[in-house]
């Protein structure tokens, strides 16, 4: 099924969802544009809070599903990045006033730096290992920020009085403007994102998720594109993070809690890891279930985890990679029909 | 800082550390073995430990006896355990090696509220067993006799987990599943069965874990999140799959939060981390761990 | 190839977003109802934790705003329009909570707030009100209504964090004696706990043996009890709550220190002395500011009890009873008022109000908007202790006795002179 070819010649075979192909001379980017007309009008649809929300979150989860579903690679601390991306904003707003895009920025290197430190020291351990290392690391951010490092965080407290982001006579803490000012950075990484997909290091990122000494015998350097994906997969939650501080105007100390990390890989594997659109999915349908069970009973974590616990059974593709399947194996059957009546 | 406190204040913190460190040593054994014979990192290994807790106040409340609460707990979530692995674990055997990381996950978040819903919110009260109340006093020494127990009672099942282990025949079959599963299967094993039973065990140990610790607090639904975690960082510190090692670890791990929440109390579960981490980095088999499982 | 690829993934989506749509009929949440002739209701949201592990006692708040909101809608609503309660469960998590306000807010469109348990969640949700110009009241102990937190449109219904400190701690050093050693939940709330201690013992010739900080969660308090065994103290002062006082006290008493000695929580919960059972006996003192038994010498207390018994079964904790003074204190005031939309006279109409709804009289302080109430210190009955018969009380704490004034509050005096043991 698989057919690895790094080079530039354009080889198909028909009637296979064959994902693992060539650079395409042109990607068609429909996809993207789709998305992008959808999220437009989403705060229409549903609620604007949940909206904003599920951008940010969404934002969250393109980088992880980088990490997580196309370089194959386990990171339970992720929070640590999105939170640290939240503090720094937050930080750089209240104490030196800077302006929206220096704190974002700001927010962003940070993570970015902290994703390089973390992966400098632990990106040669494979799975399972790695996967405690972001969470041994993720907690001790946590717990710094709990106590030691009290002063600066706020503690249990977290980080309050971070003033009001105003752009274009727009407050940016108001859900309308904030859904629009988040969608079009939004809007900028699935575009990016997708570019990335499709470029030959986005390929090399699926070539380690298969088979790693098959990747390194090609004579890639996969700890190299392991740290890459680990680096990028930072750089988006630390933007989210950042982004999260802007429209609270707050930072909680349970943004670095790993329970933050772990409804991340739950809303992941939900929508599909390793599908464009897979995060995106599983952050909404994740952040929806929640709401609407809460409306009947409290204990919404039962149904969440147990229908967790279903789709790792049965559909460990998630929603978008179990639609995907199907429909492949709808054009298979279609095309075997063909060919039958030739 | 430690040289003006008095030395009985010291070795009772050596004490109760070691104390701590036995029940540390429950849960990080029974982890290890899940993983040394499965490849399985149990995320729900707390969760277990607080239905071993509830199994003993259900014991408890129904025969009056903190005894038969312990053997409930091994029994009836060891047996909960085995089901767990033989419908739930079994199917993503042979598949992506995180599906089963991901559902224990799962597990974790959706039994707890199961519990809420079966027994409330309000947490349920387990006293001392009667014949372990009171304390042992050796010259300026008070030691709590219940602490005393976990010391010596865990040292009993360790001795019996590796007797069994090394002498009998199940023990001689789950070590060599452990090393290498597809020889034992040639061999004519039915190794399946094995990992039900090895999960089991595994799980039973979690249960005990929970069992004892629920008189020095209450058995809560929120109780096993932290035990799961504390359990991770120990067997990465002895080194996941090898049994000496969660001793060792467990006990070292108890050592050192029982050290610095006598220094230091703000940094007693940071410690346990950075821990966690320093091992993770320089030596991440962990300290009697074999090369090639990381 | 592609084609299919891009197809499948846009189709998947299409179909996911219909399916979404067709699930959100009943995710629409509370569709108004138009009981009450023509006017349009008016919309009151709160948020509790209901999920976490003080789900107990965020059910608890809700039930009671739930009471307090009939109790009004059945005499007549407010200025004769029904109220229409929306809740949302906050998870004890500041972010989720912020979402929560923000919802409740700008999309249910709520006149007035309320609610949550955390006293660090209750600040952002404060600043967070005052910034959009919200009444918001707070069921929880609070450091909101202190310095420059404090702002026109928030106010605590429960007691500033060192006002139940200053409760207990008079009447440990009165009654009980005068060396004591704490163990002090390591965050702000418990630190604010043990600066009213400090201060307290340095006014009334206390000795302070020493503290020990231990975190938030921790489950084995051994390792410190050793400590405080070698100090000899006449009396142990924690200042934790939940499944961390639990333990304490369990691990106190396994090692005889719960019949040696006197414990002072300087706040315990129902459901903190239910899961303790027979260890949470005589020598143990809880601060509450509810109790159920309290309907002995108030009748105001036996009225609302007698309700919430026959609505709910069981006696309410003092974070639930919180609640229900919030909750119709705000609609007294915005009775007082006579407006709805001009949010700052509600709140003026606030300043000052007059009471008796669960207790005594009490009234809401103007310069601070602090509900001004009495402090109980209960103490346990051990193995005495039936069904929710549970502890006796043996004071009442007049609140102006344990408040500092206006002035005071506002540069967070006395306390912020307190240096707090390392």
């Amino acid at each position: 099924m698989e057919k690895t070819n790094f080079n530039q010649k354009t080889t198909h075979e028909k009637g296979r969802a064959d994902w693992l192909r060539d650079v395409d001379a042109k990607p068609k980017t429909r996809i993207v544009w789709g998305t992008i007309l959808v999220l437009a009008v989403l705060p229409f649809i549903i609620s604007a809070p949940l909206a904003a929300e599920i951008l940010i979150w969404g934002i969250f989860g393109l980088g992880f599903n980088l990490l997580l579903g196309y370089t194959g690679v386990l990171s339970f601390g992720h929070a640590a990045y999105f939170g640290l991306g939240a503090y720094c904003c937050g930080l750089a707003l209240r104490y030196w006033h800077v302006s929206l895009w220096v704190a974002l920025l700001l927010g962003v290197v940070a993570s970015v730096l902290l994703a390089c430190f973390i992966g400098a020291l632990a990106i040669r351990r494979r799975g399972v290992y790695f996967a405690m290392i972001s969470l041994a690391f993720g907690q001790m951010l946590y717990f710094l920020a709990l106590s030691p490092l009290k002063h600066i965080t706020r503690g249990e407290d977290g980080l309050t009085h971070i003033p009001v982001i105003h752009l274009f006579s727009f407050s940016l803490n108001k859900p309308l403007p904030l859904y629009y000012f988040v969608f079009v950075i939004m809007s900028g990484l699935l575009y990016l994102t997708f570019r990335i997909l499709h470029s030959p290091f986005g390929k090399l990122l699926q070539a380690y998720r298969e088979n790693e000494e098959r990747a390194r015998a090609c004579g890639f350097n996969t700890t190299l594109v392991k740290f890459f994906s680990l680096v990028l997969s930072a750089f988006y939650a630390g933007l989210a993070g950042a982004l999260n501080t802007i429209y609270l105007g707050y930072v909680p100390l349970t943004t670095l809690f790993w329970l933050t990390s772990g409804t991340m890989v739950m809303m992941t594997i939900l929508g599909g890891k390793g599908t464009f659109l897979g995060p995106l999915v599983g952050v909404g349908v994740f952040l929806f279930l929640q709401n609407t069970i809460s409306l009947f009973t409290p204990r919404w974590e039962l149904f969440v985890g147990t229908i967790f616990v279903f789709i790792i059974l049965l559909f460990p593709g998630g929603i978008m990679g179990t639609l995907r399947e199907k429909y492949a194996g709808y054009q298979m059957s279609k095309l075997k029909k063909r060919s039958t009546l030739s | 800082m430690i040289f003006d406190v008095p030395w009985n204040v010291i070795v009772l913190q050596i004490f109760f550390g070691l104390a701590l460190g036995s029940i540390y040593v429950l849960l990080a054994s029974g982890l290890s073995i899940i993983y040394g014979l499965l490849d399985v990192v149990n995320f729900a290994h707390g969760t277990f430990a607080m239905l071993g807790a509830y199994a003993v106040f259900l014991a408890v409340s129904m025969a009056d006896s903190f005894l038969v609460g312990l053997l409930s707990a091994i029994v009836i979530v060891g047996l909960i355990g085995g089901v767990t692995e033989y419908f739930l674990l079994k199917p993503l055997y042979g598949k992506d090696p995180l599906l089963p990381l991901l559902l224990t996950f799962g597990l974790s978040v959706a039994i707890p509220d199961l519990i809420k819903i079966i027994f409330g919110l309000i947490g349920k009260p387990v006293n001392y067993p009667e014949a372990l109340s009171g304390a042992t006093v050796v010259g300026p020494l008070i030691l709590s006799n219940y602490r005393l127990f976990i010391i010596f009672f865990t040292l009993a099942i360790m001795i019996s987990l590796w007797l069994f282990l090394k002498k009998s025949d199940l023990g001689m079959i789950i070590r060599a599943s452990t090393r290498d599963s597809l020889m034992v299967q040639v061999l004519g094993v039915n190794v399946s069965r094995i990992w039900t039973i090895g999960f089991a065990i595994g799980i039973g140990l979690a249960a005990l874990a929970g069992a004892i610790s629920v008189p020095m607090m209450a058995a809560t639904p929120d109780m096993g999140v932290d035990m799961t975690m504390v359990a991770f960082v120990v067997t990465v510190v002895g080194g996941l799959g090898s049994l000496g090692g969660a001793i060792v670890g467990g006990l070292f791990i108890g050592l050192v939060v029982a050290m610095t929440s006598f220094i230091a109390g703000e940094y007693a579960t940071v410690s346990m981390y950075f821990c966690m981490a320093v091992i993770l980095l320089i030596r991440p088999r962990g300290l009697f761990g074999e090369i090639g499982r990381e | 190839m592609e084609k299919k690829e891009r197809k499948i993934s846009r189709r998947g989506f299409l179909k996911g977003t219909a399916a979404g749509m067709a699930l959100l009929g009943p995710g629409v949440p509370f569709i108004t109802p138009r009981a009450f002739a023509q006017a349009p209701p008016i919309k009151y949201g709160t948020m509790h934790p209901l999920t976490g592990v003080y789900s107990v006692l965020g059910r608890d708040q809700q039930r009671a705003t739930e009471l307090a909101v009939e109790e009004w809608n059945a005499k007549g609503g407010l200025l004769g329009r029904k109220i229409v309660w929306v809740h949302r469960d906050d998870q004890l998590n500041g972010a989720v909570a912020l979402r929560r306000a923000k919802e409740l807010v700008e999309e249910e469109k709520c006149d007035f707030i309320g609610g949550t348990l955390s006293g660090a969640i209750s600040l952002a949700i404060n600043e967070f009100a005052c910034k959009n110009q919200i009444p918001y009241v707070a069921y929880c102990q609070s450091d909101m209504v202190l310095g420059s937190d404090q702002c026109k449109f928030g106010a605590a219904f429960m007691v500033i964090p060192y006002m139940a400190a200053l409760a207990m701690s008079k009447y440990a050093f009165e009654h009980v004696g005068k060396r004591w050693y704490a163990i002090t939940a390591d965050y702000r709330w418990g630190h604010s706990l043990l600066e009213g201690w400090l201060w307290q013992s340095e006014q009334m010739g206390g000795k302070f043996l020493g503290n020990v900080y231990a975190p938030l969660g921790a489950t084995d308090f051994s390792t410190y009890f050793a400590k405080i065994m070698a100090a000899n103290p006449d009396f142990i002062v924690m200042n934790n709550l939940g499944a961390d006082q639990t333990a304490a006290i369990k691990q106190a008493s396994e090692l005889g220190l719960t019949k040696k000695m006197k414990i002072f929580c300087t706040k315990t919960a129902m459901h903190t002395i239910k899961e303790l059972g027979p260890a949470y006996n005589e020598n143990i003192y809880g601060g509450k500011t509810f109790f159920w038994k309290l309907r002995d010498k108030y009748a105001t207390s036996r009225k609302f009890m007698d309700n919430y018994m026959k609505r709910y079964g069981q006696p309410i904790e003092q974070d639930g009873e919180s609640g229900y003074v919030a909750t119709h204190v705000l609609f007294m005031a915005v009775e007082k008022a006579g407006t709805v939309t001009d949010k700052a006279k509600i709140m003026t109409a606030m300043e000052g109000l007059k009471y008796e709804l669960t207790k005594g009289p009490e009234y809401v302080r103007a310069c601070d908007h602090q509900r001004v109430q009495s402090y109980l210190i209960v103490r346990g009955k051990g193995k005495n202790a039936k069904d929710w018969d549970i502890a006796d009380i043996v004071a009442e704490v007049p609140g102006e006795s344990i408040i500092m004034s206006c002035e005071d509050n506002k540069k967070k005096l006395p306390f912020a002179n307190i240096k707090l043991p390392k």
